[in-house]
C-alpha cells in the first residue's frame, strides 16, 4: 500500500464523509442525558461538586494525615474514573441501543461507541473546570505543569475507544457482559485508588495497582494537578502502552465482527 | 505475505523485548514482567491457535505457527545471550524451556489433528450456469448495480449454544456451522442506469434481505454486489428516529445518518417540513407522533435529494389519501428522471405501471426476471394455480 494512497482508503472517506453525524451524534448524547432536568448541562458541574463533599465529609478525617487536600486528591482520580466507566458502559450498550438505525441504514458501525466516548470527554472536559475551582478554593498550589492536562486527557480518550470497541463487540454476541460490567468497574473503581490513598492498599497487593491502566491515568492525572510535578516517566509509558494496545486490539475485534452484529441485534 | 507480516511483529517485539531487559531503570518489578508476556503470549499463543484453527480453517495458520514458534525462541537465546538479564537467567530459564517444550508439543499434536481432518475447506467454484451473463449490448459502465452469485445464509444453530463448554464441543465436532438457513442463494442480476426494477414474491421469499444487502447494511456471506452510486434506502420509513428527539432534532440527525452535511440539511429544511406537513408539531418530541406522522417525517427527509439509486420497500402507502397522493407524485417525478429504482412492493399492479424489468422471488432462488408484465403475469398465475 502506497502511502500517498492512504488517505484515499475507505475508512478516511468514509470519516470525513459522516464527521457531521459524529457531531450531531455527541450532541444528542448531551442533549438527551440532561433534557427535562432543571439545572440541565449544570449538572456536570453540580455532580462531581455534590459527590466531592459526601466523600470529602466521609473520609477526609481517615486519611488526614495521608493527603494534605483531600478534595483535590479525590477529584483529581474521581473524574477520570467517571469519564473511564460513563465512556464504555456507554459504548458496551451503544451498539445495541441503535439497532434501529443499523438495520436500516449504512453508517460505518463504530460511530456509535466512539460518539459516546467523545460524549463522555466533553462532561470530562466540563468537569476539570469544577477541579479548578475547587483547587482555588481550598488554596492548592498552582503550577505550569497544569497546562499538560491534555496529555492524560487524550491518552485517556485512546484508551476508552479502544475498551469501548472492545465491550461493544463482545456485548452483541454475549449479552451477559452488560450485567457484568457493572460489577467489574466497581472492582476497578476500588483497585484504582480514588478515595484513599495507594499506601493503603497491602504490598503484597501492590500490583494490583500498577497493572491497572485506569490508575496509571489517574496518577498522570495527579501528578499535573496534585501534586504539580511532570508525570512519571514509568507510569507515561506504561499509560501511552496500554491506550495504544487498547485501541489495537478494539479495532481489530471491531472490523473483524462488525459484519456479523447486523443477525445479532 | 501473511508470513511476513508475522516475522515483522515477532521480530518488533523481540528486539523491543531486548532492548527492555538491557534497560536498566526499566529491570524494577512490575516492567520486567512485560518481555515475558510477549514470550509466553508467543510460545503459548500461536499454537493454541494452531490447534483450534484448523479444524475450521486452513493449513496456513499452522505452518505461521510453527514459523513463529522458532522465529521467537532463537531470537529469546539471542536476548539472554546479549542482555546481562541476570533474575531471567537464573530464575526463569527453566520455566520458559518447559513453555518451549510445551508449545512444541502443541504444536505436533495440531499437525496430527490437521492431517486428520479431511480436506472440505477447498472452494468449489460457482458453476458458470448460475452466472448472469451480461446481454451484449450491455455496457458495464451503464451498470447502476451489479450482483453476482449472491447468498445470505443465516444460522439457525446459534441460539442453541449458550455456554463456552457446548460452543467448544460443537467446534471440534464441527457442528456449529451446520444449521445453516439460506435467505438467499445464487442471485445473481444486474440493473442499468435509470432503470427502474421491481421485486416480486411472496412473504419470506428474501425480498427485504435482498434490499438490505444492495443498501449495504449487511454483507452477503457469498457472491459480490457491486453498487455505482449514492444509495438512498427508503426501508421501513418510521424506524430509526430518536423518540426523546424532537422532530426538529429528528430531521437533523436523520440528514447526518444518510451522510449530508448540516448546511445542506438546514438550506433543506423548511422544504422538508413543509412536504411533511408537521408545521406544529416539529418541536414535539418524536415519541409524541402518530405512526402516520412519523412515517410522513421519514418520507419528507429520505426523499429530499435526488438520488441516484432508490430503493423502496412498500412505502407508497404512506400516511393519508392527500398525503399519498403527494409521495406518489415525488415518486413518480423520480421515476421519469434518470434515477435508478429498486421497488419491492406485493401489490402486482403497481410494478407493472412502474418498473420495466421484474425479478419473482421465491424461497431464496430467482424463479424468473426479465419484463415485467411477463414476470407479473407469470406470478399472478402461479398464485391462482395454487387456489
Amino acid at each position: 500500500m502506497e502511502v500517498r494512497n492512504i488517505f484515499g482508503h475507505r475508512f478516511f472517506k468514509n470519516f470525513f464523509k459522516y464527521r457531521y453525524l459524529l457531531l450531531e451524534l455527541v450532541k444528542r448524547d448531551i442533549k438527551i442525558k440532561y433534557r427535562r432536568s432543571v439545572l440541565g448541562i449544570f449538572w456536570s458541574f453540580l455532580e462531581p461538586l455534590l459527590f466531592m463533599i459526601v466523600l470529602t465529609i466521609i473520609f477526609s478525617t481517615f486519611f488526614k494525615h495521608n493527603i494534605s487536600n483531600y478534595p483535590v486528591y479525590l477529584l483529581t482520580g474521581r473524574l477520570v474514573f467517571e469519564f473511564y466507566s460513563k465512556a464504555t458502559s456507554g459504548a458496551l450498550r451503544s451498539i445495541k441501543n441503535n439497532a434501529n438505525t443499523i438495520k436500516k441504514l449504512y453508517v460505518p458501525k463504530y460511530i456509535f461507541p466512539v460518539s459516546l466516548t467523545l460524549s463522555a470527554m466533553v462532561t470530562f472536559l466540563l468537569s476539570l473546570i469544577v477541579l479548578l475551582l475547587v483547587m482555588l478554593a481550598t488554596g492548592a498550589h498552582f503550577t505550569l505543569y497544569i497546562l499538560l492536562f491534555f496529555v492524560p486527557a487524550v491518552l485517556l480518550l485512546i484508551f476508552n475507544v479502544g475498551i469501548g470497541l472492545i465491550v461493544g463487540t463482545i456485548n452483541v454476541f454475549f449479552r451477559d457482559i452488560e450485567h457484568l460490567y457493572g460489577v467489574f468497574l466497581t472492582m476497578v473503581m476500588y483497585s484504582s485508588a480514588i478515595f484513599f490513598p495507594p499506601e493503603v492498599i497491602p504490598s503484597h497487593y501492590q500490583w494490583i495497582l500498577t497493572f491497572n491502566p485506569v490508575y496509571a491515568f489517574i496518577s498522570l492525572n495527579r501528578d499535573v494537578f496534585y501534586y504539580g510535578h511532570f508525570f512519571n516517566t514509568s507510569t507515561l509509558l506504561f499509560a501511552t502502552f496500554s491506550a495504544i494496545a487498547s485501541l489495537v486490539v478494539g479495532m481489530v475485534l471491531f472490523y473483524k465482527y462488525q459484519d456479523k452484529f447486523i443477525l445479532y441485534i | 505475505m501473511k508470513h511476513y507480516r508475522d516475522l515483522s511483529l515477532v521480530l518488533l517485539l523481540a528486539i523491543v523485548s531486548i532492548i527492555w531487559m538491557m534497560t536498566p531503570s526499566l529491570e524494577s518489578y512490575p516492567f520486567n514482567i512485560i518481555p515475558y508476556a510477549f514470550l509466553i503470549l508467543f510460545l503459548t499463543g500461536y499454537p493454541l491457535l494452531a490447534v483450534i484453527k484448523p479444524l475450521v480453517y486452513e493449513m496456513e495458520m499452522l505452518k505461521r505457527s510453527v514459523l513463529t514458534v522458532n522465529l521467537s525462541f532463537i531470537m529469546t537465546i539471542l536476548a539472554l545471550l546479549v542482555s546481562n538479564y541476570t533474575t531471567f537467567k537464573s530464575l526463569h530459564l527453566p520455566l520458559y524451556l518447559l513453555l518451549a517444550y510445551i508449545s512444541i508439543i502443541i504444536t505436533i499434536v495440531a499437525f496430527i489433528r490437521r492431517s486428520m481432518v479431511p480436506d472440505e475447506d477447498e472452494k468449489v467454484a460457482p458453476s458458470d450456469s448460475h452466472k448472469q451473463i451480461l446481454p451484449e449490448d450491455v455496457d458495464e459502465k451503464d451498470l447502476a448495480i451489479r450482483v453476482e452469485n449472491v447468498g445470505m445464509a443465516f444460522n439457525l444453530s446459534q441460539e442453541k449454544v449458550d455456554n463456552l463448554k457446548e460452543y467448544v464441543i460443537k467446534l471440534i465436532k464441527r457442528e456449529l456451522f451446520f444449521q445453516e438457513f439460506w435467505a438467499l442463494k445464487d442471485i445473481s442480476f444486474y440493473v442499468k442506469k435509470g432503470e427502474k426494477l421491481g421485486i416480486i414474491g411472496l412473504n419470506g421469499a428474501g425480498k427485504s434481505t435482498l434490499l438490505k444487502l444492495v443498501s449495504g447494511v449487511m454483507k452477503p456471506t457469498e457472491g459480490t454486489i457491486e453498487v455505482n452510486g449514492g444509495i438512498v434506502p427508503l426501508i421501513e420509513l418510521g424506524g430509526g428516529f430518536d423518540p426523546d428527539y424532537t422532530g426538529r432534532e429528528n430531521i437533523y440527525l436523520r440528514g447526518t445518518l444518510l451522510g449530508y452535511s448540516k448546511e445542506f440539511m438546514e438550506k433543506k429544511f423548511d422544504e422538508i417540513v413543509e412536504f411533511s406537513e408537521l408545521e406544529d408539531f416539529i418541536d414535539v418530541p418524536v415519541k409524541n407522533y402518530s405512526s402516520g406522522m412519523v412515517s410522513r417525517l421519514g418520507f419528507s427527509i429520505s426523499t429530499i435529494v435526488h438520488p441516484q439509486i432508490l430503493i423502496l420497500d412498500e412505502v407508497l402507502s404512506v400516511g393519508d389519501a392527500a398525503f399519498q397522493n403527494k409521495s406518489l407524485k415525488r415518486m413518480k417525478s423520480f421515476l421519469n428522471e434518470d434515477v435508478t429504482v429498486i421497488l419491492v412492493s406485493h401489490n402486482v399492479k403497481q410494478i407493472k405501471d412502474l418498473c420495466d424489468r421484474a425479478i419473482w422471488l421465491d424461497k431464496g432462488k430467482i424463479v424468473m426476471q426479465g419484463d415485467a408484465i411477463e414476470v407479473c403475469d407469470s406470478f399472478t398465475e402461479s398464485l391462482h394455480l395454487e387456489d
